[in-house]
């Protein structure tokens, strides 16, 4: 009797999870999906009531205008205008490819910066006392609540006084001092976690602390390591409002500001192409994370494993 | 002794003299680009910078009164508490219910936790051009479910250009992104509560309530703070939407500070006055910060920094 009620209710639990599974599905695909669907539709058939889902199959026309193979009397043919005679949206589309590299490219710095400077530091604020070194992890935490967009003209400012306007250096240098706090706070933690005993055993053994560091430390840090770079990575391929402003040609735009172009531009208005654009933009995150999913899973719960 | 021996030397030992070195490069970054870069919008604050303005005359507190005066620095206000408010409150509880659910083991679980890592891998701007694309008031598939789908209303709704609508098509997107993260985070969190605790309870005779209310919330209590924290500050930095969705529009219904810091800036050329609504933005979410650190009972505070 017992044990039928109980399988009773897990049977009944179950369901409930079922289908609260689906919503939890359909409430985060739903409208990543909506923009994949709109990338492959025609753009005559944008504008209809009902809108309709690709009733004449996916159209590939828009990515290949992104990737660069669409010859241009075709273009022509069907009514889009030929890059470069229009700035707009079809200038700015074209451009995405090289955007997604300089995004690649930024992204990756911002990360080893964050990973050469930032993993030493922390270190330094969890295990070596020196002077003030508690305001000055505060000084540090602190700058990550800054709203980005009010520091931007002093920024701009800045940058145009020393030259590296509309350069990848100036972006990648702004995304290195955004993602910096929370990296240094991160390992800051995982390094407060390891016990001082175990460091303490190999500093007798006659290790110099940049030993302990690369020989000891890391190797047990490693998960915490890897979750505070990828958030440093996503934070620098998310970040659009100084990759817009420090960026002036298409040639050092990353993904983002291209985007953000994107959606200012002025021109035909072609929904499904800006929507391939958008796809283009979010495809390498995507992908990094679903390569990656079991690392970025465990590492975050690392950092938060009491 | 040996100990006392170490902490005489601190001061010139070599052991100071890297922990300084190694924390210099950092400094220098943050310095440059962030604290340095506030303190010179706190100067511009106090100056008449205006595009086509002739030099930066000193003018003290004038941009801030004219800000105080100016119809929009009250919505704006009044808005951007509203945004993150509403932000937190939806985040919150929805990134909670997940959590209950996709700590449950079954079949799909990994792919679940797949799907939860989208979101937040998608940047903000792209995020905003595809929920424009879905709000559209014209041909926007929402308005196509609403009316053909379930019938909710009678015709297409403008939802980015309806003031009683507009505030919600922002939180919509943010709200979207954020619980991706949350969610995340609380299953992290709850993947560390020792299974023996629930099993005690139950012997107990615990309900699932009174296991959920004495169990799971004050285990995740540490990082329930961290994602209260960091969801303000998502909230009031905000500005994607804003800038791709409405643009601050229907009238000021969706005019945040950060839009208020971008309009009076570039579309005003009022870069002195933009300066003054930066400052006071910044001083919010430093406060706040501050404010929360200081709610923190150090005992949980201890057991998320330092452990």
């Amino acid at each position: 009797m017992v044990l039928d009620s109980i399988k009773k209710r897990s049977r009944f639990k179950k369901i409930v999870i079922a289908i609260l599974s689906v919503i939890i599905v359909i409430f985060l695909l739903s409208p990543v999906a909506w923009m994949i669907i709109t990338s492959f539709e025609e753009e005559d058939l944008m504008f209809r009531r009902p809108p309709v889902v690709l009733p004449n199959g996916p159209f590939f026309l828009n990515y290949q205008f992104i990737w660069g193979t669409f010859i241009s009397e075709e273009a022509l043919e069907w009514g889009y205008v030929l890059p470069g005679s229009v700035p707009g949206v079809l200038a700015e589309a074209r451009g995405m490819v090289q955007s997604v590299l300089n995004s690649l490219i930024v992204a990756t710095i911002t990360t080893l910066l964050c990973l050469a400077v930032g993993l030493v530091a922390a270190y330094t604020f969890a295990r070596i006392p020196i002077l003030g070194s508690t305001k000055l992890l505060f000084y540090i935490f602190i700058s990550r609540m800054l709203p980005p967009i009010a520091i931007l003209i002093p920024v701009y400012v800045l940058f145009r006084t020393i030259g590296l306007l509309d350069t990848l250096a100036s972006i990648i240098l702004m995304h290195a001092s955004f993602a910096m706090p929370l990296f240094v706070w991160i390992l800051f933690v995982q390094f407060k976690s390891v016990p001082q005993s175990v460091e303490d055993s190999a500093r007798v053994d006659g290790c110099s602390r940049l030993q302990v560091l690369t020989k000891i430390l890391i190797p047990i840090v490693k998960p915490g390591i890897i979750a505070a770079s990828i958030f440093a990575f996503m934070m620098s391929y998310n970040e659009f409002i100084f990759a817009t402003t420090l960026s002036q040609s298409a040639g050092s735009r990353t993904a983002s500001a291209t985007v953000s172009a994107l959606a200012f531009s002025v021109g035909r208005y072609s929904v499904p192409l800006i929507m391939a654009g958008g796809v283009f933009a979010i495809l390498p995150p995507i992908l990094i994370v679903l390569v990656f999913r079991k690392t970025i899973l465990e590492g975050l719960v690392s950092v938060f494993r009491r | 002794m040996n100990g006392r021996r170490r902490k005489k030397g601190r001061w010139l030992g070599r052991d100071t003299r890297f922990g300084y070195l190694s924390i210099v490069p950092v400094l220098i970054l943050m310095s440059f680009f962030s604290a340095g870069p506030l303190v010179y919008v706190l100067a511009l604050s106090f100056q008449e910078y205006t595009l086509g303005g002739y030099g930066r005359p000193f003018v003290f507190m004038e941009n801030y009164q004219g800000l105080v005066e100016s119809r929009f620095f009250i919505p704006s206000l009044v808005n951007t508490f509203i945004f993150t408010i509403g932000a937190v409150v939806l985040v919150f509880p929805i990134a909670l219910l997940f959590t209950l659910v996709l700590n449950e083991k079954f079949r799909a679980n990994m792919w679940l936790k797949l799907t939860l890592l989208i979101p937040w891998a998608i940047p903000e701007i792209a995020n905003a051009l595809g929920w424009r694309w879905i709000l559209d008031g014209n041909w926007g598939v929402l308005n196509g479910i609403m009316v053909y789908g379930l019938g909710i209303f009678d015709s297409y709704q403008s939802w980015l250009g309806n003031p009683n609508y507009a505030m919600g098509a922002i939180l919509a997107p943010h709200v979207w992104k954020e619980v991706s993260l949350a969610t995340i985070l609380l299953l992290a969190g709850i993947s560390t509560i020792p299974s023996s605790l629930y099993e005690a309870a139950k012997l107990d005779g615990a309900n699932v309530l009174a296991r959920f209310r004495r169990i799971t919330l004050p285990m995740l209590r540490p990082i329930i703070q961290i994602i209260l924290v960091y969801e303000t500050i998502q909230g009031i930095t905000s500005f994607a939407y804003v800038f791709v969705l409405t643009g601050g529009g229907p009238g000021y219904t969706t005019t945040t500070l950060s839009w208020l810091v971008w309009m009076t800036s570039f579309s005003f050329g009022d870069f002195g006055q933009g300066s003054s609504v930066a400052v006071i933005m910044s001083v919010i979410a430093i406060l706040l910060t501050l404010l929360y650190f200081r709610l923190l009972p150090t005992k949980e505070f201890g057991a998320v920094t330092v452990r």
